[in-house]
């Protein structure tokens, strides 16, 4: 009965000793498969979470919202500053054509201040939000976790041919049309695989909201300054060359410029790979 | 006896001293000390630039030179035109690094600053952030700047390779782009 216990101990300890060895090298195959598969990945840059690419959409939204409010005023600005001009009323205020056109152009450009004024902080809060949070991102991802050649590098797993545009050029044009894109992109970037085209994305979204912050910033103190150079003056019939400059500022934030273009070469059409490979080639 | 060995024996050392001195002087004699004349290449033949600069380039004397040997061959390699110039530089740079005019590091500088898309004057050292002070992010546009340049000089000019130089140049804009955001966002 003792032999029994002693060889049924025996096989226990003999069955916890295989499986001790089973588990140790089980430990060692998952090693030994896993460490050098993640050591041959580069370490996963997260420009997008979720919070950035929604920021990212309710700014376009704000944008939109406050292009369709102004644009009918500025058409209106607009159509009345030709007939201003074409009337050669510059000089001539004194005329009471010239100054009926100049009251109705005073008050339309006020009607647009006080709309600025209304949408104004709720845009500049949006892109604030997307700009705070894009500027953490990067400064985590691509500032403390890259090197400079490891920014190139990020830039050469770029497929080529992944997106129709390269998306890295700076966009003109519409502001909500601008992240309205930025959002598309961002959306589908995950699935395109093209985290160096993201990256340029990601620097180029949050140099936007950066430029897009100065001018609402301007744009707001010239709000307030206009309007109190309009009660102090009661000055609906006075055109100033500051008006004509804040419609356009604000045309600038809005719609873009156009007719802007970056200097990067277009690629001639053709096989991009080089036909000879030099051992020295990093 | 003994004195007679000896006698000999000197005799026999004297003759061989002897000799040797008359050899020596008389090589001297008849063999110059050649001062190599490190001449740069010239012409429109990159072949034989690269033979003239091998031949020079041997010489202790000239090894010195080989930055500014390379720039001629540059400019040589511009009115020679051809794709086949990047297998032909390369080799130069292996020869010129196994005979010890230059390291291996130097080598792949030479190559890549000009014959590749890779930019070397971006470092591997440390992180973006720590190159973001103004002066330094400023050192590096002027030095990626200057990399371009010589990427138009070796895969434009040089090797008529379009493609690789378009596609260095689109990075040029890229990385610009990057590193301008990247230190904003260090620098807030």
């Amino acid at each position: 009965m003792r032999k029994l216990k002693s060889i049924e101990f025996s096989v226990s300890r003999r069955g916890r000793l295989f499986c001790r060895i089973l588990v140790i090298f089980a430990v060692f195959a998952i090693a030994g498969g896993e460490i050098p598969a993640t050591a041959k990945q580069s370490p996963t840059i997260r420009l997008f979470p979720t919070t950035v690419v929604e920021n990212i959409k309710h700014t376009g939204q704000a944008a939109k919202a406050m292009e369709e409010d102004l644009q009918d005023v500025i058409d209106r600005l607009n159509q009345q500053e030709e007939l201003y001009m074409a009337s050669k009323c510059e000089g001539a205020q004194a005329e009471p054509g010239c100054r009926e056109i100049a009251s109705q152009l005073g008050q339309t450009y006020l009607e647009m201040l006080n709309l600025m004024e209304n949408r104004l902080p709720g845009m500049e809060d949006s892109v604030r939000a997307t700009s705070t949070s894009l500027e953490s991102r990067i400064r985590k991802e691509l500032g403390r976790k890259t090197t400079l050649r490891g920014l190139q590098k990020l830039l050469e797993k770029t497929p080529q041919g992944a997106t129709d545009q390269r998306p890295y050029k700076r966009r003109s044009g519409r502001l909500s049309e601008k992240f309205r894109q930025y959002y598309r992109l961002v959306a589908m970037g995950p699935r395109t695989g093209s985290g160096g085209s993201l990256a340029a994305v990601a620097a180029e979204i949050y140099l936007d909201t950066q430029e897009v912050q100065d001018l609402i910033a301007l744009t707001r103190d010239e709000i307030s300054r206009a309007k109190l150079m309009i009660d102090l003056d009661q000055a609906y019939g006075i055109i100033t060359p500051e008006m004509f400059e804040m419609v356009g500022r604000v045309k600038t934030i809005l719609f873009g410029e156009t007719g802007e273009e970056e200097g990067i070469p277009g690629p001639p059409p053709g096989n991009t790979k080089a036909e000879y490979q030099s051992p020295l080639e990093m | 006896m003994i004195k007679l060995r000896k006698k000999i024996y000197f005799s026999k050392k004297a003759f061989f001293v002897i000799a040797v001195l008359g050899l020596l002087i008389s090589s001297c004699g008849n063999r110059k000390y050649v001062v190599p004349n490190c001449t740069l290449p010239s012409g429109v033949n990159i072949e034989e630039a690269l033979a003239h600069s091998r031949e020079d380039l041997g010489h202790l004397q000239c090894e010195t030179m080989f930055d500014s040997y390379y720039r001629r061959l540059i400019e040589v390699a511009k009115r020679d035109p051809g794709m086949e110039n990047k297998r032909r530089f390369s080799e130069f740079l292996e020869w010129a690094n196994d005979e010890g005019i230059i390291d291996k590091i130097q080598a792949r500088s030479y190559y890549n600053r000009y014959f590749n898309t890779t930019f070397i004057s971006l470092t591997d050292d440390f992180n973006v952030c720590s190159s973001c002070s103004e002066t330094t992010q400023k050192e590096i546009e002027i030095q990626l700047e200057e990399e371009l340049r010589q990427k138009e000089e070796g895969l434009l000019r040089a090797c008529r390779d379009k493609n690789a130089y378009y596609a260095a140049a689109d990075q040029y804009n890229s990385i610009l782009l990057l590193l301008d955001a990247t230190c904003t966002a260090c620098r807030n």
